[in-house]
């Protein structure tokens, strides 16, 4: 009777610890492959850094610029895609207005939210219906576009041609591409922003970086860093940091908000939420969101 | 007579900042007579065919005579428009396409050039006018579908030109933001979906985030990204407001 007892008393204790930390049992929502996560001291800096290894196509991005027509804000279509999904991390994009309203020109899958091909910001970002992602500078006027009705061999100049702009506008709604404006910190391995006009306002930094790892092979990375710097500072130490220590040449770096809506999350491989590497707020302080899933 | 000295130091204090934010609103321009929206009709038409003569086809983006178009047309009628278009289409078959992108250029870049005296300093009346020009190309692309790609470029470009306007102008001047003439029109170009990205001052975006109830924002942000000067300043202000009230709670007490 002693025996069932302990026996008993062993089964319980097994099962309940099994129960608190079933998260160690589930599988994997990501190969560890194509995630790498560090935290890294780089000349008194502390960068945390989640690199996402593009090749294979396996780690894919999603964009969530607006509410939907049938009024669902950013965070509850958000919810309700993601569920089944393997989320890598999610991130507040683009900075917005006093209204909510993402600043600079922003398509939702096609849909228009805000026309306004702003001045202030270099960075047009493409998210793609297929998960692919590209930052170009519309400085340079060279935006290329692909698939049906669009003229593959011309370069695109959406600031100087109207026409042009039109063009884009159109095969982005066709494409049911997204798209949005933000600030161009670094174009093909160059500071972009200038120390003269940058904003001088200090603020912890999150960016995207886009590039080629150290064999060439297509990485996207995540920086975020928790000391107070401006922009240009922000952006100048960052890129010093994944060329020298990273070895990383960096073909964009973009600004991912950390003002208003500083939303961050990053999942480990067994679906638990990173405790370190966060934003301030929750994800249902977002307007609009960017997240890279694994499948 | 004690308690009223101390009183009087948070009333002075506070007396300022009143005096300060009134002298805000008072800067603020009401004025709201909208300018009324004009007929656009041509009495005369401009005969662009002498024009168009000689010209390769090829090359009509360089040579198209924009310059005689912009000061002889009327170019704010949308029937000489179209006379325009039926005339390059007569002079360049099988062109229309590119017949319609040489005009929008002639309709917005070039005309935009031609009209800069309006987009110098904050001239509300000049992009409002302008405003309502550019609004009967977006119904104009509703109703003819053959020439909609024209239309449409030249309501997109100016209605964008004229929210990035306003937007530099407030970069310039932080208070015309306030101004009934600037509202209309950044509220004429939003319900078009053309949002204009004003900035907002240190003090606005801090009332925003204390209505937002941003605490541990507006904390972090006090406490890390400010000098100790700033600190000093901000910590006497509040002992100097708070001070005469402790001061009278323990007298009572007594």
């Amino acid at each position: 009777m002693r025996y069932i007892l302990v026996l008993g008393y062993v089964f319980i204790l097994i099962t309940s610890w099994a129960g608190f930390h079933s998260e160690k049992l589930l599988p994997p929502i990501y190969d560890s492959k194509y995630v790498d996560v560090s935290t890294v001291k780089f000349k008194e800096d502390q960068f945390h850094v989640i690199y996402l290894k593009r090749d294979s196509n396996r780690v894919k991005a999603k964009y969530f610029a607006a509410s939907d027509y049938n009024g669902n804000n950013v965070f509850q279509r958000y919810k309700k895609w993601s569920a089944g999904k393997n989320i890598i991390l999610v991130s507040s994009g683009t900075y917005i207005d006093y209204d909510g309203v993402p600043v600079g020109l922003t398509i939702d899958n096609g849909v228009m939210v805000n026309k306004n091909l702003a001045k202030i910001f270099d960075a047009l970002v493409v998210v793609y219906a297929n998960g692919g992602i590209t930052v170009t500078n519309l400085k340079d006027g060279d935006l290329k576009l692909k698939g049906n009705g669009a003229d593959t061999a011309k370069k695109y100049d959406l600031r100087k041609s109207a026409w042009d702009l039109q063009a884009f506008t159109k095969w982005s709604e066709s494409h049911e591409a997204t798209v949005f404006q933000t600030h161009l910190l670094v174009y093909k391995n160059k500071l972009t922003i200038s120390f003269m006009n940058a904003n001088p306002a200090v603020n912890p930094r999150r960016f995207l970086a886009i590039g080629k790892d150290r064999n060439g092979k297509g990485v996207h990375a995540i920086i975020q860093s928790t000391a107070y710097t401006t922009l240009y500072d922000g952006a100048k130490r960052t890129l010093d940091f994944l060329n020298q220590m990273k070895g990383m040449e960096v073909v964009s770096m973009i600004n991912l908000d950390t003002g208003d809506q500083d939303v961050f999350k990053f999942f480990e491989k067994d679906g638990t939420v990173n405790k370190t590497i966060k934003g301030a707020r929750e994800l249902d302080a977002a307007v609009n969101l960017l997240t890279y899933y694994f499948q | 007579m004690q308690l009223n000295k101390l009183l009087l130091v948070p009333a002075i204090v506070l007396s300022v900042l009143f005096l300060c934010l009134l002298t805000l609103v008072i800067q603020v321009n009401y004025s709201d007579n909208i300018p009324v929206e004009r007929a656009l009709n041509a009495e005369e038409p401009f005969n662009i065919y002498p024009h168009l003569r000689n010209l390769d086809v090829n090359q009509l983006k360089e040579t198209f005579p924009f310059q005689i178009y912009l000061d002889s047309a009327h170019w704010t009628d949308i029937k000489e428009i179209n006379a325009v278009l039926c005339a390059m289409d007569s002079s360049y078959p099988n062109n229309e396409m590119g017949n319609q992108e040489v005009l929008s250029i002639a309709l917005t870049e070039k005309l935009e050039a031609h009209l800069s005296k309006s987009f110098e300093g904050y001239q509300p009346d000049s992009l409002i006018r302008i405003l309502q020009w550019a609004e009967r190309f977006n119904n104009y692309a509703a109703i003819d579908e053959i020439h909609s790609p024209l239309f449409e470029v030249v309501y997109t470009y100016w209605f964008n030109s004229i929210s990035n306007a306003l937007r530099e102008n407030a970069e310039k001047n932080y208070a015309i933001k306030y101004d009934y003439k600037f509202r209309y029109i950044a509220e004429r170009l939003r319900e078009k979906q053309f949002s204009t990205p004003v900035k907002g001052t240190y003090i606005e975006k801090t009332i925003y985030r204390l209505i937002d109830k941003n605490w541990a924002y507006l904390f972090n942000k006090f406490w890390y990204a400010t000098s100790v000067l700033y600190k000093l300043v901000i910590f006497s202000l509040v002992a100097i407001l708070i001070f005469p009230y402790i001061y009278i709670l323990k007298m009572k007490q007594k």
